[in-house]
């Protein structure tokens, strides 16, 4: 199941209020933050784990996507600046 | 698969070593073009027509115009990029003037230089029947070259975009104002 990361009404980034252990069925509620990862699209954080997976080589993701060189850093790129605007 | 969006911006899928072969095989074929046709860039996207050419001054002019266009736009990449590599930009300027380079021989077509001279007489002394064919024809190899030379700004445009991840209107307009530039002083003394 596909987790919600922005609110439906305001576009808000969602946090987390509860949490369940799936083994005893404990819960935890509270009010907390998504980590910055899980506040990216599906998309973004596929593209992280690619580029994990490649052993960080934008080379080798570029040759897997088709794509050249540049086209798969600036995508990096964009990404890392979204990352730090999520950071701050 | 090719397709629009690979046809108007390859250097966004191929390798840059495939890209930068390309570009130097069509800049080495330029030269007898160009020595056939009596004719150099003076810069990119400027043919120039002078009387008498030899071979050793062709092969300067179009280096000397190629390589301050990349060498200028390399800097204006990397004041907006830190990231930016000289081989994007080169293929990015080496691309960019295939579809000028195409169309080069039709300088050469007797039949298109008449035609052009036809209608140019017709408009002076307009006697005797309208050369409609011959008007059609010229319109026809206008659009050609219009058609050539809007590809090579999409192709440099897109290289650039690509090689140096611009995105601001600010940027594109710098970029526009550097090249246009560029063009203007390198044919100026590159004659």
């Amino acid at each position: 199941m596909k987790l919600p990361i922005l609110c439906p009404s305001c576009d808000h980034t969602l946090n987390v209020s509860q949490m369940k252990c799936p083994d005893c069925a404990t819960e935890v509620n509270g009010n907390y933050e998504l980590p910055v990862l899980l506040k990216l699209s599906r998309e973004e954080q596929d593209f992280i784990l690619n580029f994990f997976l490649s052993s960080g080589s934008i080379k080798e993701m570029a040759k897997q996507a088709e794509l050249s060189y540049p086209t798969m850093r600036n995508k990096m790129d964009d990404l890392i600046e979204k990352v730090k605007q999520h950071k701050k | 698969m090719m397709n629009w969006k690979t046809i108007f911006n390859p250097f966004g899928r191929f390798d840059e070593r495939i890209l930068l072969c390309v570009g130097i095989l069509f800049f080495i074929v330029l030269i007898p073009l160009c020595f056939w046709t009596g004719t150099y860039f003076s810069s990119i996207f400027r043919l120039a027509h002078p009387q008498n050419i030899d071979v050793k001054n062709i092969i300067l002019h179009n280096v000397i115009s190629f390589v301050s266009a990349i060498l200028v736009l390399y800097g204006l990449g990397l004041l907006f990029y830190r990231k930016t590599r000289i081989i994007d930009i080169a293929n990015t300027v080496l691309l960019s003037q295939i579809p000028l380079i195409t169309i080069l021989p039709l300088e050469k077509v007797f039949y298109i230089k008449k035609v052009g001279e036809r209608v140019v007489a017709y408009q002076n002394h307009p006697t005797g029947a309208f050369p409609f064919f011959d008007f059609i024809v010229m319109i026809f190899i206008i659009l050609i070259t219009l058609g050539a030379l809007i590809y090579s700004f999409i192709l440099l445009y897109n290289g650039f975009r690509t090689a140096a991840n611009i995105k601001k209107w600010q940027q594109i307009t710098i970029f526009c104002l550097v090249s246009f530039l560029t063009i203007l002083i390198c044919q100026t003394f590159n004659n």
